[in-house]
């Protein structure tokens, strides 16, 4: 007993010990990290600035220039400076790495830099791997596209995300639509991030638009089309149509929401089909994109879909008729009718509208 | 006298087995938050969040707000959803029967006007009144009802949204600006999400302005800064380790954000308790593993609410009863789940880890206050390592809040200045001087009068937001 209350003694007096000394030892880290992490960002800034302020530097003669021999001194043997040299030309911004991209990308290889990242990307570490990723998108360097690829059969979420995020903003239509056509199944990241980074792509959406819709399965199709519709492509248009009457219900919807962002009135006649739709999730979507291109010619098909059995088909049919011109007239009708639920949608739409 | 004598040793070795125990339990959980959170921080530096917080493709979200008697913070509390940093979301503000001037305040400050706006009645609640807008404000949504209790205006919030994700947030707390983009991306990053909880901070002291928090200070008040170690400690410590082994088994009610199917499809809040926040999680833990679905269930510690501590010892006394009142309720309801291997770590390692430390320890530590000085009474303990003992759960007590203290410094750092680390390392050796032991107090008086008080949320003193304003009433 009394030898068992000392060790509790000594581990429990120790152990407070020694979180009290490394509270005090990491704020002190802390703060001196910061004020040399300061410093040599505030160096290197001054360094840049004045690089990228030189005049008539010849891109292919980097090397002797003064600033970028600073540079390569200053970053040679440092990952953490290399690091700071990187976050800050990142944080100049898309429109300058696009504007200076020639000169970046000899400042690059001088510096070592490019060596660095596509060393770091066989690190054991996926938050390093993940990171390595979205610097090379986010620097543009070309040439990295293999090295990138390679990381694409990785399970990790993040690393795949950023490995997908990379490629797009290279550029790489050929890699990216490898990944994303052959590998659906094992992407396993939501359709949003699928979304950004289609749009974060940096070279011709149509094209590559054209070629996930035709490669890949319904998931992806599905995604895609949604993604191709905030671009208005009328190229792609025939697709859409296609697959309105595709088994996938998203695949629908997805079509019929880029139809009506093409706002074509050729296509009026397809949407209104679609509100006869087995699924009312299709319903819905074809029922509120009319709001879009409806006529006239959509009212008869509106007004009985005030009636329909799910209540988010009603009120966007609803709503719709009402904000269609001549719709309001046509709608009253609607509320001296018979059916209920298409009074009660029709009422409700007329004073949420107001 | 013989058995009493026994009783006496074997209960006190069983007292001091226990915090043996449990001290080796909260330390291998700040070891697995300690290496979670500097994972997490890892991860940050290459998350594409402020991407997402500007894109039209993000995940639009319904912020529900239950209030009852909140007139004194919920404009602030409105202004900051207001200036959040997320493109597409609504804001729906749930005034559950107040008595006070909530609603005249609300609809004055933000010139509301009544609609009639269709509601989808997918759970049953209490009636609603009416539906204020304007159109000035679009993401704005007014809800007066019928008094129904917090799960009530919750289930009432989740029938008038519109989006596939709300968050539920109290009436009395703010946003840091970009908590909400940083909760939700888990929803895009693994989407089998179902729920997600943020930390919950205190903002005693602190300046907040136009629902923004402008500086940020230690309270001035002990017994707030007795609660930010507490705080540190279940959240840093507690929250994400479970977490980590994917079983949380709480989500504040301050601050979380859940799938609207998920919450439907198991029924939504369950009215008439006190414990919803955890309810909700462990029925949506319950009817996934039922189901057999892929899901997660998480924890971060870098979204931050903002809220108020009570400053009293007459509102904590309300609020700790009131904790361990609804812990109670909750695995009483569940006890089914129990060392069931059905239900994973949540039936073999949260909730036995609930039911053994965070229920019962409050007995057994105040049990051990009276049994082990009584072993030295009857002679049956030497003074010396009596003393010894004392001193040692003294120091095991020091040495957890001294390990929060330390993660917090590690990770997210919020209390910068040297002063105020070396001020809450002083709490955190107090508070073992009589703060902690009056909590105890406060959680087994919720233990003993849980049937009497099963369903009264009693009340809070709340304190209007200080903006730095001279004038400005406190």
């Amino acid at each position: 007993m009394n030898k068992t209350a000392l060790y509790l003694l000594f581990i429990s007096a120790g152990l407070l010990i020694l979180y009290f000394v490394l509270i005090i030892y990491v704020w002190f880290f802390r703060y001196f990290s910061e004020v040399t992490t300061k410093k040599v960002k505030e160096q290197l800034e001054k360094i840049v600035f004045s690089l990228f302020n030189t005049a008539n530097i010849k891109v292919n003669m980097l090397q002797e220039v003064k600033e970028v021999q600073e540079l390569n001194s200053f970053v040679k043997n440092s990952a953490t400076r290399k690091e700071s040299l990187i976050n800050i030309i990142i944080n100049y911004g898309d429109d300058f790495i696009e504007n200076n991209h020639d000169l970046l990308m000899n400042l690059y290889e001088v510096t070592g830099i490019k060596t660095f990242l596509i060393k770091r990307l066989n690190s054991k570490s996926l938050f390093i791997k993940s990171l390595t990723c979205r610097q090379l998108g986010a620097l543009k360097l070309n040439n990295t596209e293999a090295y990138i690829i390679k990381l694409s059969a990785c399970k990790n979420n993040d690393v795949r995300y950023n490995v997908l995020l990379a490629l797009a903003k290279l550029g790489d239509l050929k890699g990216l639509v490898y990944i994303i056509t052959n590998n659906s199944y094992n992407i396993h990241i939501s359709y949003r991030a699928i979304i950004e980074i289609i749009s974060a792509f940096n070279g011709s959406k149509e094209e590559l638009f054209q070629k996930i819709i035709e490669l890949s399965d319904n998931y992806i199709k599905g995604i895609s089309i949604k993604a191709a519709a905030d671009y208005k492509i009328e190229s792609l248009r025939k697709y859409y149509i296609m697959y309105l009457n595709n088994d996938d219900k998203n695949l629908r919807i997805a079509c019929i929401r880029a139809l009506c962002e093409l706002e074509n009135s050729d296509t009026e006649e397809y949407i209104i089909n679609m509100l006869e739709d087995k699924d009312w999730e299709v319903r819905a979507a074809a029922a509120k994109s009319l709001e879009r291109i409806g006529t006239s010619n959509s009212f008869i098909s509106l007004a009985k879909t005030t009636g329909d059995r799910e209540w988010w088909v009603r009120h966007n049919a609803a709503c719709t008729l009402i904000l269609l011109q001549g719709g309001t007239e046509y709608a009253s009708k609607i509320i001296d009718g018979d059916d209920k639920y298409a009074r009660e949608a029709v009422a409700s739409a007329i004073e949420t509208i107001d | 006298m013989f058995i009493l004598r026994m009783f006496i040793i074997y209960f006190s070795l069983f007292c001091i087995v226990y915090t043996i125990a449990i001290n080796i339990f909260y330390n291998g959980q700040m070891l697995i938050s300690f290496f979670d959170i500097l994972g997490y921080m890892k991860k940050m530096k290459s998350s594409d969040y402020k991407r997402y917080s500007e894109s039209k493709n993000m995940i639009p979200i319904s912020i529900i707000v239950p209030a009852y008697n909140e007139e004194k913070t919920i404009v602030d509390n409105i202004k900051s959803l207001l200036a959040l940093n997320y493109f597409e979301y609504e804001i729906i503000i749930i005034n559950d029967g107040s008595k006070d001037s909530t609603k005249e305040k609300i609809i004055k400050e933000f010139d509301l006007k009544k609609v009639n706006q269709p509601v989808k009645k997918s759970l049953d609640t209490q009636e609603i009144l009416g539906i204020y807008r304007n159109t000035h404000y679009g993401n704005l949504i007014f809800v007066d009802k019928l008094n129904g209790g917090k799960a009530d205006a919750l289930n009432a919030g989740i029938n008038v949204s519109m989006y596939p994700i709300f968050a539920s947030i109290d009436a009395d707390s703010i946003l840091e600006k970009d908590a909400l983009i940083k909760l939700t991306m888990l929803f895009v990053e693994k989407p089998e999400t179902v729920a997600v909880g943020g930390i919950v901070r205190i903002a005693n002291g602190s300046i907040i302005k136009a629902g923004e928090l402008m500086e940020m200070n230690i309270p001035k008040k002990g017994i707030a800064i007795f609660q930010i170690i507490e705080y540190l400690r279940a959240f840093l410590t507690g929250r994400t380790s479970l977490s980590k082994l994917d079983a949380i088994l709480i989500i504040s009610g301050a601050f979380g954000a859940f799938s609207k199917k998920a919450v439907t499809d198991c029924g939504g809040y369950k009215v008439n308790i006190i414990g919803e926040d955890m309810d909700i999680i462990v029925r949506l833990h319950k009817t996934m593993k039922d189901q057999k679905k892929k899901y997660k269930i998480q924890f971060l510690a870098e979204p931050i609410c903002w809220t108020q501590a009570p400053e009293s010892f007459k509102d904590l006394r309300t609020q700790r009863r009131r904790w361990q009142i609804g812990l109670f309720d909750t695995l009483l309801t569940y006890k089914s789940m129990l060392f069931n291997p059905k239900y994973g770590t949540i039936g073999m390692i949260s909730l036995p880890y609930y039911w053994i430390f965070e229920l019962i320890g409050p007995v057994v530590e105040f049990l051990g206050y009276i049994f082990i000085p009584l072993a030295y009474l009857f002679g049956l303990l030497q003074f010396d390592i009596f003393i010894i003992y004392l001193i040692v759960a003294f120091l095991l007590g020091c040495t957890l809040s001294m390990g929060s203290i330390l993660l917090e410094q590690v990770s997210f750092c919020k209390y910068a200045s040297l002063k105020d680390t070396l001020l809450l390392a002083l709490f955190g050796v107090l508070e073992n001087l009589g703060y902690r032991q009056l909590t105890i107090l406060f959680r087994i008086e919720g233990i003993l009068k849980f049937k009497k008080l099963r369903h009264s949320w009693g009340t809070i003193e709340r304190k209007q937001f200080v903006s730095g304003n001279k004038n400005h009433n406190v």
